[in-house]
């Protein structure tokens, strides 16, 4: 696993500082493992990394809309997106990872994480994948 | 804050790696070495999984997951539960799981549609739906669209099935009874639907080949992908075959491509077209001394050397514009042409003729579509018009009894405007109906030698008004029944209305639109293990165009035939199937169809009363799929199909068809290696009991003593393998 120098010193200080100034309880100091790389939040407040991503989650949620022409086709698929976080609450580098197939889902998924400030500061690059699915059995087309 | 990591260049090495695996892999399969070309373009212009154009975000840096984000809405196509009519949905994987090769072999096996072939090849077949299979040569009672294209055929209104490659389609959706207010033109007997298979989703390539039993060979190639802001998909596809039948060649190249993209994420457009070429033999019919002395293989005796080849080319836009939330603009324009170059033998003896005719196409349909709620209930209202123009020119040499060169040139427009009005009236209560109105016009032109120089054929004006009036009851979630009334309605074609000679003068037949009025009353139980469906009909149909071999006559000489109106004609019927899953890994299906085609005035005495021709009064099907251990798959199908009265034996001088019952098995081995890459290894056996039924049977109108037999294939098998890449 390749990391930059800076970053792995960055967490280190972090966590270092986090046990030195308050000994931390579960909820202070929350982990979010990925396959390869284990990141430790040390802010030593609520709420959580855990419960940020949550947050951030349900923000992007609210921002999403179904793109109406895609309903009509029953066009549907999966779109992975990555961005960050500035610190004023804002998506910064949105982009695209991982493409539908459908340009209209790619947009509608990159648009609604762009729409979904103010998000909860979290450090690091976030990946969400956003799923368009229609509901019920295929059916007729209209003509 | 900047970006954590550092950026790098994507590699191309991979998918250009890929792409030159995917090149080896298509040449190497034998029959498409004539598609190289075709594979060699597709593969290196279409991005390799994992190609740069997907991958925006190509940094290398750790992510956090947030988790999956879902917004789900409702489908807008309409549940099947709410039409009032009896349809059915085939998808992809009942395709693929299914032991059908061509499109009509899978559409026989559904109730209420009936299949003649007179080839044993993929030409030569014919599908007609509700006891409109009655006619020897007449057109088609049957409404075709391929991407909401017409493919009925310009002169005789049939549909050329060889043209539409199984391998292609994604869907078919069915539509049985009158839907002509609605669609207007052929759909009188119901609609086949299709849909080809999406450019849309994660790249992908499939490819496919198959051998079989008399020299069959297929390869097709599958591919889409998308590039920025555009989807594109191109199909390529050759068949050859020996048939079963001697003089059945049959070879065919297809190629189709499309790109589509979306503007503004509410305006969708996109254009595809095609080219396909062929050539076809026609084995002809054998009489009963022949198929005595010869064999149900042999070719006709009389007829060797029929044959065409034919060149068929096409070009659609298409355009979805949602001009409000609920609002929807839809435009398809579509242009096909097609060549025909075909030499006939006339089976019996009577002559031979060739026949050089070009023939077009040109369609235009825009609708609103508009979902807007009406006293707070759900309503959908469609309203547009369409325009068809159809042309035929043909130059027939005639030689045998009577010589002689006919030439005619024939255009027909129609103009069309239909409402259609979707409303619920309570929760459970759904109220359909709508109206169409279309104006044909016809200018027909033909010059023969034994025709006296100023006769001209008249240009007929038609006027069709087709409603519709249905109501749906919503019974449980998972139940529906409905009652419903429609007209549909079907135009002369060329064909008919300029009769190709057969031997006698010339005789221009003076026809009506034959149109129907049909009653129906069906229900449907649809759940995730049980979908059964039952539609009893009642159809009356004025007008009838049929090949009426009692007229026509001369002393000495016998008749000849003419197409003729019969008056009225009643068609009714019980359509049901039924789909359990019994297990999860067992299906089981079935369907069956009773049709009583009777013909209730006529001018002609001795008509009245009497049975229409090949439509058998019973038949149907039963099938089980079966998931086995090592992913394997095992599907047995079953056909049975009653007695059948000869075409043209009105009178019933000859004897009936005898019924049959064929066995069809598929094998198929799906191996899934990872999460790209699917695969199939099949093998599948057709009338495994080497029934030796008749595809058609036709009584000669100038001998009504003899009847000419088309036999269809005993056993035969094919081997088949299938690879797709989906990124």
């Amino acid at each position: 696993m390749k990391r930059t120098s800076s970053l792995g010193l960055g967490l280190a200080v972090a966590v270092g500082l986090a046990v030195a100034v308050a000994p931390a309880s579960a909820d202070e100091v929350a982990a979010v493992e990925t396959e390869e790389v284990r990141f430790v939040d040390a802010v030593p407040r609520r709420p959580s990394a855990t419960e940020r991503l949550g947050e951030i989650r349900r923000r992007i949620q609210a921002a999403l809309v179904y793109p109406p022409l895609a309903r009509r086709q029953g066009v549907e698929g999966v779109t992975l997106v990555r961005f960050e976080i500035g610190h004023d609450g804002t998506a910064r580098e949105v982009r695209l990872f991982r493409t539908s197939g459908r340009p209209t889902l790619d947009r509608a998924a990159t648009r609604a994480v762009a729409a979904a400030a103010p998000l909860p500061w979290v450090y690091g690059r976030l990946e969400v994948p956003v799923r368009f699915e229609l509901e019920g059995r295929r059916g007729m087309t209209v003509r | 804050m900047g970006s954590p990591g550092s950026r790098r260049a994507v590699s191309v090495e991979r998918p250009f790696r890929l792409r030159f695996q995917l090149v080896a892999r298509c040449l190497s399969c034998g029959f498409a070495r004539r598609l190289g070309l075709g594979c060699l373009i597709l593969v290196l212009t279409a991005p390799a999984p994992g190609s740069a154009d997907e991958i925006v975000d190509d940094s290398d840096a750790p992510v956090l997951p947030v988790g999956e984000v879902t917004v789900t809405a409702t489908r807008a196509e309409r549940d099947v539960l709410d039409v009032p009519a009896h349809v059915t949905v085939i998808d992809r994987e009942q395709i693929e799981r299914s032991a059908a090769r061509t499109v009509p072999d899978l559409l026989r096996r559904q109730s209420g549609l009936y299949l003649t072939s007179t080839t044993t090849n993929p030409a030569g077949l014919q599908v007609e739906a509700r006891g409109f299979a009655n006619g020897a040569g007449n057109g088609s009672s049957l409404l075709v669209q391929v991407n909401g294209r017409r493919v009925n055929e310009a002169d005789s209104s049939v549909t050329d099935w060889a043209l539409i490659e199984l391998d292609e389609v994604e869907t078919i959706e069915i539509v049985r009874g009158p839907a002509s207010a609605l669609y207007g033109d052929n759909a009188i007997g119901g609609v086949i639907d299709i849909r080809t298979r999406p450019a849309e989703g994660p790249p992908r390539v499939t490819v496919r080949s198959r051998i079989g039993r008399y020299d069959s060979r297929q390869a097709s190639l599958n591919a889409a992908a998308t590039v920025g802001a555009v989807t594109g998909s191109l199909f390529v596809d050759g068949v050859t075959t020996n048939g079963y039948r001697h003089g059945a060649d049959f070879d065919s190249q297809n190629v189709n491509g499309s790109l589509q993209t979306q503007l503004w994420d509410r305006v969708f457009f996109g254009v595809s077209g095609g080219y396909y070429q062929d050539d076809r033999g026609f084995p002809g019919a054998l009489l009963q001394a022949d198929l005595d002395t010869l064999g149900r293989r042999a070719e006709a005796p009389d007829s060797a050397g029929t044959g065409s080849s034919m060149k068929n080319r096409f070009v659609d836009g298409w355009l979805d514009a949602m001009l409000a939330e609920d609002v929807l603009l839809r435009i398809r324009p579509y242009y096909r042409w097609r060549d025909d170059a075909a030499t006939n033998v006339f089976e019996f003896g009577a002559g031979t003729n060739t026949d050089v005719r070009d023939k077009s196409s040109l369609g235009v349909d825009a609708h609103l579509q508009v979902d807007r709620p009406l006293f707070g209930r759900r309503n959908r209202l469609l309203a547009g018009f369409d325009f068809l123009r159809d042309e035929t020119g043909r130059t027939d040499l005639f030689g045998g009894v009577f010589d002689s060169v006919q030439v005619s040139e024939d255009e027909k427009n129609v103009y069309a405007a239909f409402l259609q009005e979707e409303l619920d009236l309570t929760d459970r209560l759904i109220l359909s109906a709508g109206v169409r109105f279309d104006r044909a016009e016809y200018d027909l032109a033909v010059v023969d030698t034994l025709m006296p120089a100023d006769r001209a054929v008249a240009d007929p004006r038609y006027s069709i008004w087709s409603p519709k009036a249905a109501l749906t009851w919503r019974v449980l979630p998972t139940a529906s029944a409905y009652f419903s009334y429609s007209r549909g309605f079907r135009l002369p074609n060329f064909d008919e209305n300029v009769p190709t000679l057969t031997g006698g003068p010339p005789v221009i037949p003076d026809l009506e639109p034959q149109i129907s009025d049909s009653f129906e009353l069906g229900g449907r139980w649809r759940n995730q293990r049980v979908d059964a469906s039952l539609a009893l009909y009642w159809m009356n149909v004025h007008d009838e165009i049929i090949l009426n071999p009692l007229l026509n006559c001369f002393p000495g000489f016998g008749c000849f035939g003419q197409n003729d109106n019969f008056d009225r004609v009643r068609h009714r019927g019980i359509e049901l199937g039924l789909s359990v899953q019994v297990v999860e890994r067992l299906i089981a299906y079935a369907n069956y169809t009773f049709e009583d085609v009777v013909i209730t005035k006529a001018d002609e005495p001795g008509l009245d009363g009497a049975r229409m021709p090949i439509t058998p009064r019973n038949r149907g099907n039963l099938g089980l799929v079966a998931r086995l251990p090592y992913d394997l798959e095992l599907t047995t199908h079953a056909i049975f199909v009653d007695e059948r009265i000869v075409a043209n034996d009105f009178d019933r001088l000859a004897a009936k068809l005898d019924p049959y019952a064929t066995l069809d098995i598929l094998l198929a081995w799906r191996p899934r290696f990872g999460e790209h890459l699917e695969s199939a290894l099949t093998l599948a056996l057709r009338n495994v009991t080497a029934s030796g039924y008749d595809g058609l049977a036709v009584r000669s109108i100038s001998d009504p003593t003899r009847v000419g037999f088309y036999p269809a294939a005993k056993r035969t098998w094919e081997v088949g393998i299938m690879l797709s890449l989906r990124r």
